[in-house]
């Protein structure tokens, strides 16, 4: 019994150091910056999320979190790897102008490196 | 927690959920939506995690109808529950989500305050906002539940289950710390508190 007192009084004196008292100032600060903080709308639509998730599916609990039970989903439908008659014409058809563009480019930057220009033949 | 008679009462909304009845638990998150959602953000500080805890709250509440005490007030129950995903949430999803600090430097800046009106006031309230982030999580949690939802330190004591002495010392600390790491800074809090600059 002693002993217990001892240690409470002890504890006591250890823990009176850490009492917390209130800070007027420091206090209404820290309130005044979270109460901003939080002040943020919550997101539209929160409970017909919530009553959606009620209604369509069961709630389960899985590692201490409340989650979902997600219905196995059909894969998507990969991509088609070939294409068919018309999307391979407008492809021939877009590749073959990028085609003529690209060497119009080349072309008109390979003479205009060549041949002077008006204004130097002009002021020869 | 003193509660206002509101009718209808919470016991009675509870009883109404116990046979499903979803109208009752749209009153209930309508009642106590802002309070679960903002202490979460405030703990979690991320709105996506916060919105997803609040989903789970009151997806508890809907599953747990039949254990629930209608007799006794709902707010604590939601409070220790909304502690309790943000902790699972903290300690599992950390690495999956953006980091608090990416976050608490969006935080930094709410809505609607232009750049130009950042002015040396905010400053310090900055810096109390990234010591808020730096706290530890058992030091930040009761800072929320007592500064931004004015809990007594009695029910903040029975929301963690924790004795109030442990309570006292957790805010004494988280304090200690937000003092420590804004320094010299604390010099203008008479200004600051007081609206002069």
């Amino acid at each position: 019994m002693a002993i217990s007192k001892f240690l409470g009084s002890l504890a006591s004196i250890f823990t009176r150091q850490r009492e917390f008292e209130p800070d007027t100032e420091l206090d209404d600060l820290i309130r005044d910056v979270l109460r901003e903080d939080a002040h943020v709308p919550l997101p539209v639509g929160s409970w017909d999320r919530l009553r959606k998730s009620i209604t369509d599916r069961k709630p389960i609990k899985s590692y201490g979190m409340w989650i979902l039970d997600e219905p196995l989903r059909d894969p998507p439908k990969s991509p088609p790897s070939t294409l068919n008659e018309r999307d391979l014409a407008l492809a021939m058809r877009l590749y073959t102008d990028r085609r003529h563009l690209h060497t119009l480019k080349i072309k008109e930057s390979l003479w205009s490196n060549w041949a002077p220009s008006f204004a130097i033949l002009f002021n020869w | 927690m003193p509660e206002v008679e509101i009718s209808p009462s919470d016991g009675e909304l509870i009883a109404r959920l116990k046979s499903a009845d979803l109208d009752a638990l749209g009153v209930l998150f309508e009642r106590y939506r802002l309070r679960v959602y903002r202490t979460a953000l405030m703990i979690v500080r991320d709105p996506a995690v916060a919105e997803d805890i609040l989903q789970d709250c009151f997806l508890k509440v809907y599953a747990n109808a039949h254990r629930i005490d209608a007799e006794r007030p709902l707010a604590p129950w939601l409070y220790r529950v909304t502690v309790n995903l943000s902790y699972t949430w903290l300690s599992r999803g950390r690495n999956r989500r953006t980091p608090i600090d990416h976050v608490s430097d969006h935080l930094v800046s709410p809505m609607g305050h232009a750049p130009d009106q950042l002015t040396e006031q905010s400053e310090l309230r900055q810096n109390i906002r990234k010591a808020i982030g730096e706290l530890s999580i058992d030091q930040r949690v009761v800072v929320v539940l007592y500064y931004l939802n004015n809990l007594s330190l009695q029910d903040i004591a029975e929301i963690l289950n924790l004795p109030i002495g442990t309570v006292k010392s957790r805010l004494y600390y988280a304090r200690e710390n937000l003092r420590n790491t804004l320094g010299p800074n604390l010099n203008w809090l008479p200004e600051v508190a007081h609206g002069y600059i």
